[in-house]
């Protein structure tokens, strides 16, 4: 029997928590975001989406965790029933596979800090050659290796001394290091350009309806809500922890780190930039690295005359997109390695499996721009998939059942009114299929053979490798289910 | 900063951020009082 561990209070829960949602999403994609669905208007529809996507999803996953005390296989079998194993396997397989690609993403943010420290990232002056001898060569495959050793080790050291240890020191680093890049970045001359634009709000903009699908997606894939990671560290929450606030202070907090992020690159891109901003700030660049890789570095060489404050700035920046990589990437090798472990491994041996194995499918991806996009695609449309299974095992559970006896415990701080009930019955599962039906359907535009399941990016290879996923889990239910339960 | 653009600052980061430090508050207040 294993000695059930939890973390040892209510701030080093948070924390942990504040990890798996602030990550590279909050840093390099809000920003592009930002600045391709008009600014301002689309800080609007995106705050207004926190509320009826993440926080439900977030409270959702914290009482799921708690009550179920088992990863998301056991726990949407325990919550939906044993029917419902199969859903289970898929929000868990669907985070495994983003943990394959994204510790390449992790190798890449500590790259580029190596690059900033030793000052090597302003000896040249071609960002983008810099990029792509560094993304065509097999340095990639190294720093995954490395990002990967990183991870496995700190969920090696367990709940305490590896999760929340570690997670205390990176989460309030990050913060400080965002404050420091955020008053540099606002006193530089010329920032309030950017902050107008970055919060100026267009009413053609605001009537568009593909600004509010984005800022539901950037809601979605940003918080972490609805992956199952949250859920995974609920399961090492304490019994008298509360809910509905540790929710809300996630939710909340990654959004706020967002902000600040919004702030610190809005300000430095129009300050900086000699060419047209906006060109910059909302070029896509190889597999959505574009700002942070190759017009980022650019501009940090152009912040002073003096070299030193260029590099310290520099590898501040990129010391803090290391620490929201690998918080996160911690809470994605956690979730498979706690599945394995209901499995009935020991945490030792299943971190030596998990660390192994990501490592070898993550190498795909760290040698081909391609793949790496492929998978990005596939997984992360996957991911309102996740979203939607959620809401549907709480419906099975009961949602007034849920909300009472799960959310609003003795323990919670505030109570959580019926307005739950509607979201979770009706507004999760309604946005998971809009939104899913939009990704999917907007691939025919960029993609004349958008059946064809070998192409990187369209609705065909998402169809095969969900298609795939699905059989197997729903094939495998009985099995799955028993392997965890046993004959109960 | 335009009056339009400071008006949807105050929007925006008050509800985001007004919002933790709420939620911060009563954390902290829930755990001065379990103590």
């Amino acid at each position: 029997m294993q000695k059930e561990e939890f973390f040892t209070s209510r701030w080093g829960l948070i924390l942990a928590t504040l990890g798996i949602a602030v990550g590279t999403g909050n840093i390099w994609r809000f920003s592009r975001i930002v600045a391709q669905n008009g600014g301002g208007s689309f800080l609007i529809p995106w705050m207004i989406f926190l509320f009826v996507w993440s926080l439900p999803l977030i409270i959702a996953e914290f009482a799921i965790g708690k009550y179920a005390r088992k990863g998301p296989v056991g726990a949407i079998a325990k919550i939906a029933g044993k029917k419902f194993t199969w859903m289970g396997a898929f929000i868990a397989f669907v985070s495994t596979a983003i943990m394959f690609y994204y510790s390449v993403v992790t190798g890449w943010t500590l790259r580029y800090l190596y690059a900033s420290v030793t000052g090597k990232i302003f000896e040249t002056t071609n960002h983008l050659k810099f990029w792509n001898s560094f993304a065509s060569g097999t340095q990639p495959l190294l720093f995954h290796f490395f990002a990967m050793l990183i991870g496995s080790f700190v969920i090696y050291k367990g709940v305490v001394k590896g999760i929340e240890k570690t997670n205390k020191f990176l989460v309030s680093a990050l913060v400080i290091i965002l404050i420091v890049i955020l008053v540099r970045a606002v006193t530089l001359p010329g920032a309030v350009k950017g902050l107008n634009y970055f919060f100026t709000p267009k009413l053609e903009y605001i009537l568009d309806y593909k600004v509010w699908l984005n800022a539901l997606t950037q809601n979605a894939w940003d918080t972490g809500a609805g992956w199952g990671l949250i859920l995974t560290y609920a399961v090492y929450m304490r019994k008298q922890e509360d809910i509905p606030v540790n929710a809300a202070l996630i939710g909340f907090g990654n959004n706020s780190i967002s902000l600040v992020a919004g702030i610190i690159i809005f300000s430095t891109v129009f300050s900086l930039s000699s060419v047209d901003a906006m060109s910059q700030i909302t070029q896509s660049g190889p597999a959505n690295t574009g700002l942070t890789f190759i017009y980022l570095p650019l501009l940090f060489s152009h912040l002073s005359s003096n070299i030193t404050v260029n590099i310290i700035f520099a590898s501040l920046f990129f010391l803090a997109l290391s620490f929201a990589a690998i918080s996160s990437l911690i809470s994605l090798i956690e979730l498979t390695t706690k599945t394995i472990i209901d499995f009935g491994f020991d945490r030792k041996k299943a971190i030596i499996l998990v660390g192994s194995l990501g490592f070898l499918l993550g190498i795909p991806s760290a040698l081909d721009l391609n793949i790496f996009a492929n998978q990005d695609w596939v997984w992360g449309v996957a991911l309102i998939l996740s979203g939607g299974f959620i809401a549907f095992a709480i419906v099975k559970f009961g949602v007034v059942e849920f909300r009472n006896k799960l959310i609003n415990d003795e323990y919670s701080n505030i109570k959580i009114g019926k307005w739950y009930d509607i979201i979770i019955k009706y507004l999760i599962p309604f946005q998971a299929i809009v939104l899913l039906i939009w990704w999917l359907a907007s691939s025919i535009s960029w993609d004349s053979e958008w059946w064809n399941p070998f192409h990187v990016a369209n609705a065909g290879t998402c169809f095969l490798q969900w298609g795939i996923l699905l059989l197997a889990v729903v094939l495998l239910n009985k099995k799955i289910y028993k392997q965890i339960f046993g004959n109960k | 900063m335009t009056s339009l653009a400071i008006i949807v600052f105050l929007i925006v980061a008050g509800t985001v951020w007004g919002g933790f430090f709420i939620m911060l508050g009563i954390a902290i207040k829930s755990e001065k009082k379990n103590q």
